[in-house]
């Protein structure tokens, strides 16, 4: 609220009252009050803010001028502190109390500490100084030996809050020094008792305290607690200590008479109790077999450390004997190791050794083993399970004979280079079905386990099992290698994983296979098989395939392997080649049928006789009653015969099969340039036309009756002008000859030689006589023997 | 001289006290208080306590001052009239707890006064005189509180007796005074021990 009138210097008129909330201008309701005051009301409707500046403007010479300024904040009543607790130090004997506060009031709060001695009033310890929840309220303000009443409290504008009252006498809540620990002795010596010896702090002396011995060996898992000692007694006795150990002790106190603060412990002090011969006897196991060569017996002993509530300090060494220890008098050892096994050789029949172990305190009485035979009765049954990762539990069923023991061996699969001494354990207890074993155990690797039972009289046949403690998928898969392959089957092999890298048992092998078109299929293979056959395989197939291992725990997949099958299976190849083979023996004999048989092959290379070679008187007689025989039908009739001489039209495009084949029957002579005289054109040419128009052209003469000629050019030697040739009317086969001029090549076909008709020097080589014995020459010369010199030229 | 006169004045007025018996409980049903039991407990240890630190002072004095035998200043202590508070109240023959008490708590009230002239002996160590001073008062207020608490007659203090400081006529007087003070106090404190052990064990 401002009035004007309090404000000097404002001039008279109107007045402009202003708010500010901080920087925010706030609306606020003016009036003129009494006595000629301007009042300006203004009401927050909410604050939001724990605090904050409200300024009171007023204009004045056109600015804004601050003319007054309320603080405003805003909080809560002070939480209620909680958690108050207290210590003494004794050294000072001032008692230092701490405390939880409570949620910010967010308003200025004072916090003491407040106490009140009994029946007395209210006063105040301490207060928190540094915006710390602690203070110490000193030694002239306490009552000791006396309940006092704590509290906290906290006072803010809006009130104030009480922590819980705490009452406590301080002395109950001193935070007592440890005591320290002397001396510790074995007293009486030669007991397993320990007398130890403390002090407690001066300023504890006139303190009834209760302490606590605790002590532990370095093997103990936990501390060993002696509690109820007296703090004043000094000393303190507690039995029971093994004998030759090393033990820790520590110790700490309280006041009896309240259930107050432990001390500290004290600092450790170390104490080896005295040693002692080592007692009871040691856990033996042997094995023997006769020796090869003097029919001795060879004895692998081992045996396991006594216990440590036996051994009695620490073991310097094991004595083996063949007999045992008579008044006192050592008999010689067979082996005197620090080891805990023992290979020697004994007389045969030796039945019994001594083992003892001994300690700087002495040695302890002979273990008898006898060297039992291992032929008692088995274990009904035995099998192992994980006992973790580094155990398994063996269980078996016991004999019908109830035996008196039991020996657990164990060994890695492959064998160690080393083996493994320690991996055996005897059960005393003959009822007992199951035992734990832990000694050398590995995850992943194969243990065979044999179990003996020890009878009074024999050991037991062992009885074996193999065992993981932990299994997982194998390291690789087996490789796989393709054994035969055929049109639809592949059979695959594989070696066996070696053991080391099986991590488990193998339960089975699962084989994939897929082709391109990504169909996948696969089989389960049993852990025992190492091959596998796929079957209904596509022909001339690519095929990917691999191997999976699995074990209980995993599968490992195996590297892939392509093959493709075959397009023929084995029988369709071999039936093949014997076809493709009968075919070319066929092929051969046909051949050969054609070489040998003369009627064939004078069927198709018909024998032609060599006039130049040959003299009529010579090959009359010789070959013409022959003729009729190697052509039926008599192809070379008489000259009576010959009705007609026709010119033969070639096929157009078609070559006379026989023509080329026929080099023999080829005409050899030259036609004459001019045949019309004696040659009939039945129809004007058509092939051979076209190669001689004007031949064709000429063809309107009257036909000559008793010979035909045909022409035909030589495909490809369409420029050679064509040859004629004669040829009976009765389609023998034998040619008329043209060329009376004796050829140095008589079977070679001359057609093919274009050249060959020319080749005739024109200077001669012709006969100039024709035989007149030749009958179709005989017949040619009577049409015009003149025209057949023009075969020089043609 | 005027000084001796008045801390026998002081003496005589201790041992001369117009004590205000009344009846109180009788001991047998205090004895099964709890609470009376624990008085006893902690004030016990509270009065070993008391006595270790008088123990520790009179071993100052012995060591600061050569001053260790009371045998060889017996003469000296006639001069000097420092007397042994009273607790006759307190001797199993003899024994009233109110009365015994009341006697403890005026004791206390001398020495925590009477140990001023130890301060002022033994500056160096006056942390732990006061200390003592303390624990004193703090062992009256106790017996004070647990005497109302089981709602025994209380005697109220005549406020006279309050704390005449000694005055010693020489150096030598004072050491030998703070000799007197601590071993009487020891005595006295002694006596109180047994009277309240004896209290606990009935």
């Amino acid at each position: 609220m401002a009035k004007s009138e309090l404000c000097r210097g404002l001039e008279q008129g109107k007045v402009r009252i202003t708010w500010m909330l901080d920087n925010e201008p706030m609306a606020g309701s003016q009036r003129r009050g009494a006595g000629g005051s301007e009042v300006s009301n203004l009401t927050l409707p909410q604050f939001n803010r724990t605090q904050a500046r409200l300024w009171c403007w007023v204009e004045w010479n056109g600015t804004k001028q601050r003319v007054g300024v309320a603080e405003i904040r805003a909080g809560y009543p002070p939480a209620k502190p909680f958690n108050l607790s207290c210590i003494l130090n004794l050294s000072d004997y001032a008692l230092t109390c701490q405390w939880e506060p409570g949620a910010d009031s967010h308003l200025p709060t004072s916090v003491a500490l407040k106490f009140a001695r009994s029946r007395a009033l209210v006063e105040t310890g301490c207060t928190p100084q540094g915006g710390h929840n602690r203070c110490t309220v000193p030694r002239q303000l306490l009552q000791l030996y006396r309940q006092m009443e704590l509290w906290v409290s906290a006072t803010n504008a809006l009130g104030t809050a009480e922590s819980e009252h705490l009452c406590i006498d301080p002395m109950d809540v001193a935070q007592l020094d440890p005591p320290a620990l002397q001396s510790i002795q074995s007293i009486p010596f030669q007991s397993d008792c320990v007398t130890v010896a403390w002090e407690v702090a001066r300023s504890h002396a006139h303190m009834e305290l209760l302490c606590e011995l605790r002590y532990r060996a370095p093997e103990d898992a936990a501390w060993a607690l002696v509690t109820g000692i007296p703090g004043q007694a000094r000393t303190a006795q507690h039995c029971g200590f093994l004998f030759g150990t090393p033990y820790r002790f520590q110790m700490r106190c309280r006041r009896s008479s309240a259930q107050g603060y432990w001390s500290d412990w004290s600092p450790g002090r170390n104490y080896t109790t005295h040693e002692k011969a080592p007692a009871g006897t040691l856990d033996a196991w042997w094995s023997a077999r006769p020796a090869e060569a003097d029919g001795q017996l060879e004895v692998q002993l081992r045996w396991k450390a006594p216990r440590r509530r036996e051994a009695n300090g620490r073991v310097l060494g094991y004595r083996v004997t063949l007999s045992p220890r008579r008044r006192g008098r050592d008999p010689p050892a067979i082996c005197n190791t620090t080891c805990t096994q023992c290979n020697f050789s004994a007389p045969a029949g030796t039945t019994r050794v001594y083992l003892s172990a001994y300690n700087a305190a002495g040695e302890s009485a002979a273990t008898e083993v006898v060297l039992l035979e291992r032929k008692g009765q088995p274990l009904a049954g035995l099998r192992a399970v994980p006992g973790g990762e580094h155990s398994l539990w063996v269980h078996w069923e016991s004999p019908l004979a109830p035996p008196a023991a039991y020996v657990l061996e164990w060994q890695r699969v492959p064998v160690e280079p080393g083996g493994c001494s320690a991996c055996w354990q005897m059960e005393h207890d003959g009822a007992t079905t199951a035992a734990l074993i832990h000694d050398g155990i590995e995850p992943f690797q194969r243990y065979n386990i044999s179990v003996y039972p020890l009878y009074s009289d024999a050991i037991g046949v062992p009885v074996h099992t193999a065992a993981y403690s932990k299994q997982k998928a194998p390291s690789f898969a087996p490789k796989l290698h393709l054994k035969s392959i055929s049109k639809s089957d592949a059979e695959l092999c594989w070696e066996p994983l070696p053991v080391e890298m099986q991590n488990g048992f193998i339960i089975g092998y699962t084989i994939f296979w897929a082709n391109s078109t990504a169909e996948v299929s696969s089989a389960a293979v049993g852990p025992s098989l190492s091959s596998f056959v796929i079957q209904e395989l596509k022909p001339s197939t690519l095929y990917k395939v691999h191997i999976m291992a699995s074990t209980a725990a995993g599968s490992t997949n195996g590297t892939s392997l392509t093959l493709v099958t075959m397009a023929l299976d084995d029988i369709e190849i071999q039936f093949l080649f014997l076809t493709l083979g009968l075919v070319f023996v066929l092929l051969i004999l046909l051949l050969i049928c054609f070489q040998k048989n003369g009627r064939v092959k004078q069927q198709f290379w018909p024998s032609v006789p060599d006039p130049a070679n040959s003299s009529l008187g010579k090959w009359v007689p010789a070959e013409l009653p022959q003729e009729p025989l190697q052509v039926p039908g008599v192809r070379e009739p008489s000259l009576a015969t010959i009705s007609t001489v026709t010119v033969l039209e070639r096929a157009a495009g078609k070559q006379p099969p026989s023509r080329g084949k026929e080099p023999t029957t080829e005409p050899t002579g030259t036609f004459p340039v001019q045949p019309q005289p004696y040659v009939q054109q039945e129809r004007p040419g058509t092939a051979w036309a076209t190669m001689e128009p004007q031949r064709g052209r000429s063809g309107s003469r009257e036909p000559v009756q008793y010979a035909r000629v045909v022409g035909a050019g030589y495909k490809g030697q369409q420029h050679v002008p064509p040859r004629l040739y004669l040829r009976c009317g009765s389609s023998s086969s034998q040619p008329l000859l043209g060329d009376p001029s004796p050829s140095p090549q008589p079977y070679e076909n001359l057609w093919f030689h274009g050249a060959a008709p020319q080749g005739c020097p024109g200077d001669g080589g012709c006969p100039e006589e024709l035989p007149a014995t030749f009958p179709l020459l005989q017949g040619l010369r009577i049409g015009g023997a003149e025209e057949l010199q023009d075969c020089r030229v043609f | 001289m005027c000084r001796l006169t008045r801390v026998l004045a002081l003496a005589l007025a201790l041992l001369w006290a117009p004590w205000r018996v009344l009846h109180g409980a009788p001991l047998a049903e205090l004895s099964g208080d709890q609470d009376f039991q624990l008085f006893l407990h902690k004030n016990l240890e509270f009065t070993r306590k008391i006595k270790g630190d008088v123990a520790a002072l009179q071993r100052v004095v012995c060591d600061t001052f050569q001053l260790c035998q009371e045998e060889e200043l017996l003469l000296v202590r006639q001069d000097l009239g420092i007397a042994q508070a009273p607790l006759e109240q307190c001797h199993s023959r003899s024994f009233h707890a109110e009365a015994c008490f009341s006697q403890i708590r005026s004791g206390l009230r001398v020495y925590q006064g009477s140990l001023a002239a130890v301060r002022e002996l033994l500056p160096s160590h006056a942390a732990l005189v006061e200390t003592l001073q303390l624990d004193a008062a703090n062992l009256s207020s106790n017996i004070q509180q647990q005497v109302e608490d089981l709602g025994l007659a209380t005697v109220t203090l005549p406020a006279e007796d309050r704390d005449p400081l000694p005055a010693f006529s020489s150096r030598f007087h004072h050491q030998v005074g703070g000799f007197f003070i601590l071993a009487n106090f020891q005595r006295f404190l002694e006596t109180a021990y047994r009277a309240l052990r004896h209290l606990a064990r009935l």
